[in-house]
């Protein structure tokens, strides 16, 4: 039992690492990026080419290619926010979607054209230590540490500095942040591009435990809205709560009912959830 | 503002301007209207006037076919339409396909789609194939599932369909009279694996972990009765479903029995994912029997793969039919034998179709359907016939990584090195 | 060539039949999609539930027509369920709640074998000549049409702008808003329904991915929105466009399918943002 719990949490903590970066861009610009799992298939494979050169290590490598992603950001910033700023809510949500899947599309395409059909996996050795009968893989227990860690100096970010301050002013009201004097394009931008650096991270832990096709940007997507959406959307605590219970219930619906119906059981209490907590709030 | 406009500027110029301004907008709301539908009567025009191939007179012999270019198995299969290329290219360098009806020797070409791994675009692309490319023979698409979907085609307009990766036996069962193929139904996909285990004598126990996907489900079927025909019991069985991350409750409850087997029938991702696991969480059985366990699986998990016995249709050193003739369709091709398995059973399915027109010795559907019915042809993978449902002869043979390389292991008259479990070096 | 046009065989045929059924889904979506401004993942759903319906009557026994109308009975009642879950949620919850269900069936279609054939489908043979069921899709598309018509110029049409302008203005001025949601989604989940059938009769085989398929229900949102043109028009021209364009991609390309028809969604987004800005330009010259 206590060894599915923690299996539980390893798995739910590259669940929570997928889901807050995408928490960011919906709640702040009330973007639903479908690219998003896309720019985390990216990572993965610059990840596996980076490996031919040096044998970096996962959070070596993240550290390394933060610029590189906050850069993705701003230019992901062009295509699916910056030219639907001024349409309606639901307008701008549908063209952003729009936009975000072409996008996510032509990158599947490069993906194959330049790492090929196989599926992406990196091949990281690390000991297995056994705490009181307990097994801890160790290389899930850092990813965990890590992604713990990442989404700590993230919430520190939007919390303790005057950019992540004005991306929380604008994820309250738009018009009022910017009567405040906050650049709603400067700060989206920044916001993106922060997002874009989690998805990133999460790429690059996921491909170091599970084989990523490299068309699969679409399916991390999918499955990261559902945390986002169960978790509440911008704010990066939510998310990484749910990631994690999500974790916990994929691991022990499999010992308390058969793995074959873990998926509905999953989808299930997440709609359940949704229709209860949100009917009659009118969001 | 319009009120300020009409007193400096007097009413007539105030109606100016609206009406201006007002056919301006009018002028983009039709101009949005008058791109779209020009943009798609031109993609219709171009849809429904492109001339289709003709029948009359074979210059070239077409064989269709679709790839998963996409979707779900991209990863199994995605480059095959270069192996195709590859194949007609070596073949047309060689003069083509001698049909005696036609008196001489005919180029092939392979029209090949783009099914999505996705059963009606399957479906779909195959009645394309049938009705505008004049496909005189067609070969199935990767999966049962899509299989399923894209023979109903054939059936319909009676084409001669060799299915390839295909071997669940519910796309057999339905009476369809124009479907064969190369491969044995997935049940007898792992007998001569049991057959080894079985005159080793070594193994008592096994356990299984299975993909809830159409394919590893009938494998397993299969397997389990072999399995106890060896002299095996089963203890431990998990069905999962295709997309599980974690395999703790399983691996857990696996190693409470300790089997000395644990047969994992699964595709590639599925497999790396639960190994990975198994191997961090020190399930330590006698032997893993991993079905697919390709390149990729090797790559991923490293030093994990090693001793890992899986089944694969053929290894360098097979003798079988032309193996020259496979070697260079696989260079050509730039595809590697070991990130992609499946490719000797696309060669052997190639070497069919090809025997069947030059023994039908016509284009003719209906000659060609009955010489396939009745055909058994050397390929690189062994004989190949077909049982009255269409079912194939061709089956797996199993191979264990051996220091990094791939060695099928049985049986003795064509295994490249020996099978190593515990107890074998003594 | 034009005979086949006139859909009966063969590739034409198949895909004539295919633009009416994605535009019966795309003018079935932009029902609530452009009177409550709600955005499904999930439209599918209908779609899966009308063929699975039929295909598990036929595959029992009963003929076409019977089969036809009881499945179109039990498929309005399963929509009408899915339809009360989701009609308390808006926006983004919306989506994803939709999107939910559409797995929720695909799972549990792939679990109950012994009933739906599981992962591999359900196979029916041919219970319908291919002419008559193009005639009928074409029917029935003309039928939604009408009512896609018809609900927006009805006092439920009306009602729906006004929820999605302000739902707690609306039902302060007396609207029912929950009851309009739920007429709009059933007015739009029936046409699915039916369309889901049609398919099944047509191409003899349905399964959990290509009925409880995630790529029509972004199709029938894209053919709605892609076009930016008001009314009936948008949708039927949007998925005139996106089936069009998919086929030439698909057949007359070699490589790079997807990237080259992400390009145009990609343009097709961008043009509406462009267009906007126009529209602004120009209405503010209008009123100086």
């Amino acid at each position: 039992m206590i060894q599915v719990l923690i299996s539980g949490l390893f798995l739910g903590s590259v669940y929570a690492l997928l889901a807050v970066g995408l928490s960011l861009a919906f709640g702040i610009m009330g973007v639903l990026n479908l690219a998003h799992g896309s720019l985390a298939v990216l990572a993965a494979i610059l990840y596996k080419k980076a490996l031919f050169l040096y044998p970096f290590s996962p959070w070596t490598f993240c550290a390394l290619t933060t610029p590189i992603f906050l850069g993705f950001g701003f230019l992901l910033h062009l295509i699916i926010v910056a030219p639907f700023r001024n349409l309606s809510l639901s307008s701008s949500l549908v063209a952003s979607l729009i936009a975000s899947l072409g996008l996510a599309l032509i990158l599947e395409d490069l993906f194959v054209w330049w790492q090929g059909w196989e599926p992406i996996s990196t091949h990281v050795t690390f000991t297995t230590f056994n705490v009181w009968g307990i097994k801890i893989p160790g290389l899930r227990a850092i990813l965990l540490g890590m992604a713990a860690l990442t989404i700590g100096l993230s919430t520190l970010f939007l919390k303790k500095t005057d950019p992540g301050r004005s991306m929380r002013a604008l994820a309250q009201d738009k018009e009022a942040a910017s009567l405040y004097g906050i650049d709603p394009d400067f700060t989206s931008m920044g916001a993106l591009g922060l997002a874009t650096i989690l998805a990133g991270i999460a790429g690059i832990f996921y491909s170091s435990l599970y084989p990523l096709g490299p068309r699969e940007g679409l399916d991390l997507t999918l499955k990261a809205l559902f945390i986002v959406v169960a978790g509440g959307m911008g704010n990066l605590r939510g998310p990484a709560v749910a990631g994690l219970i999500l974790g916990f219930i994929e691991s022990f619906a499999a010992i308390l009912f058969t793995y074959t119906s873990t998926d509905t059981i999953v989808y299930s209490l997440l709609v359940g959830y949704l229709v209860l907590k949100r009917s009659g709030s009118r969001q | 503002m319009l009120t300020s406009y009409a007193q400096a500027k007097g009413p007539s110029r105030l109606r100016m301007a609206l009406f201006l301004g007002g056919v301006k907008m009018k002028i983009y709301k039709n101009r949005a209207f008058f791109l779209s539908f020009i943009t798609i009567l031109a993609l219709v025009t171009i849809i429904f006037f492109s001339k289709p191939a003709s029948a009359e007179s074979p210059k070239e012999i077409r064989i269709g076919a679709t790839v998963s270019m996409s979707g779900k198995f991209s990863t199994e299969i995605g480059p095959f339409k270069n192996l195709m290329e590859a194949y007609a290219t070596a073949i047309n360098t060689r003069g083509g396909i001698y049909v005696k009806s036609v008196g001489k020797r005919i180029p092939v070409k392979f029209i090949v789609y783009d099914d999505k791994s996705d059963g009606p675009t399957a479906r779909k692309f195959y009645e394309r194939l049938i009705s505008v490319d004049k496909a005189d023979i067609l070969l199935g698409p990767y999966s049962s599932p899509v299989t399923f979907a894209a023979s109903v085609a054939a059936e319909d307009n009676k084409v001669p369909f060799i299915a390839i990766c295909a071997n669940s036996e519910k796309v057999y069962n339905r009476g369809f009279k124009w479907i064969v193929c190369v491969i044995d139904a997935a049940p007898r996909y792992t007998h001569r694996y049991w057959d080894m285990i079985k005159a080793e004598g070594w193994a008592k126990t096994v356990a299984f972990v299975v993909e809830d996907t159409l394919h590893p489900q009938g494998v397993y079927r299969g397997a389990k009765k072999l399995a106890d025909s060896a002299g095996l019991k089963e203890v431990s069985l998990n069905v999962l479903p295709a997309d599980t991350h974690d395999f703790t409750a399983a691996i857990v409850k696996i190693q409470k029995e300790s089997p000395d087997i644990v047969f994992v029938s699964a595709n590639v991702p599925f497999s790396i994912a639960f190994m990975r696991q198994a191997r961090e969480l020190a399930l330590n059985p006698k032997e893993f029997h991993v079905i697919h366990h390709g390149g990729v699986f090797q790559k991923a998990l490293g030093a994990g793969a090693e001793g890992v016995v899986g089944q694969s249709y053929w290894t360098q050193g097979m003798n079988y039919g032309n193996p020259e003739l496979f070697t260079e369709v696989m260079k050509r091709s730039g595809i590697s034998l070991d990130d992609f398995p499946w490719a000797p059973a696309y060669m052997m399915a190639f070497e069919t179709a090809t025997q069947a027109i030059e023994r039908a010795g016509s284009l003719d559907r209906k000659k060609l359907l009955t010489t396939l019915k009745h055909l058994k042809v050397m390929t690189i993978g062994g004989v190949v016939s077909f049982s009255e449902n269409g079912v194939g002869t061709i089956n797996t043979y199993p191979s264990q990584i051996i220091n990094g390389q791939y060695h099928i292991i049985w049986p003795p008259d064509i295994a490249t090195a020996k099978h190593e479990y515990p107890g074998s070096k003594n | 060539m034009l005979s086949s046009v006139i859909f009966t065989k063969g590739y034409h045929g198949i895909f004539v039949f295919s633009l009416i059924i994605n535009g019966t889904m795309a003018v079935s979506y932009d029902i609530p999609g452009r009177s409550l401004g709600l955005i499904s993942l999930g439209h599918a759903v209908f779609f899966g539930l009308g063929a699975y319906c039929f295909g598990i009557l036929v595959s029992k026994g009963l003929s076409f027509f019977p089969a036809l109308f009881l499945s179109l009975v039990l498929s309005v009642v399963g929509a009408l369920i899915v339809t009360l879950l989701m009609a308390g949620l808006n926006h983004g919850y919306y989506s994803i709640a939709t999107l939910g269900m559409l797995i929720i069936f695909q799972r549990l279609f792939e679990t109950l074998e012994s009933i739906t054939g599981g992962s591999a489908g359900l196979y029916i043979p041919n219970s319908m000549s291919k002419l008559h069921c193009n005639l009928l899709a074409a029917f029935l598309l003309a039928t939604t049409v009408a009512c896609h018509a018809l609900f927006s110029q009805s006092r439920w049409g009306i009602y729906s702008k006004e929820t999605e302008a302000s739902e707690e203005a609306a039902e302060a001025i007396g609207i029912p808003t929950r009851t309009v949601k739920i007429m709009c989604l059933m007015t739009a989940a029936i046409p699915a329904c039916m369309a889901g059938m049609l398919h099944l009769a047509r191409n003899s085989h349905v399964s959990p991915d290509s009925g409880f398929s995630l790529t029509l229900s972004i199709t029938a949102l894209l053919a709605s929105r892609i076009v930016p043109v008001k009314g009936i028009l948008g949708p039927l021209l949007g998925v005139l466009l996106i089936t069009a364009a998919e086929e030439i991609i698909w057949t007359k390309f070699e490589g790079f399918n997807h990237a080259w028809f992400g390009l145009i969604l990609l343009f097709a987004a961008l043009y509406q943002g462009i267009d906007f800005k126009r529209r602004e330009k120009i209405s503010a010259a209008a009123e100086n």
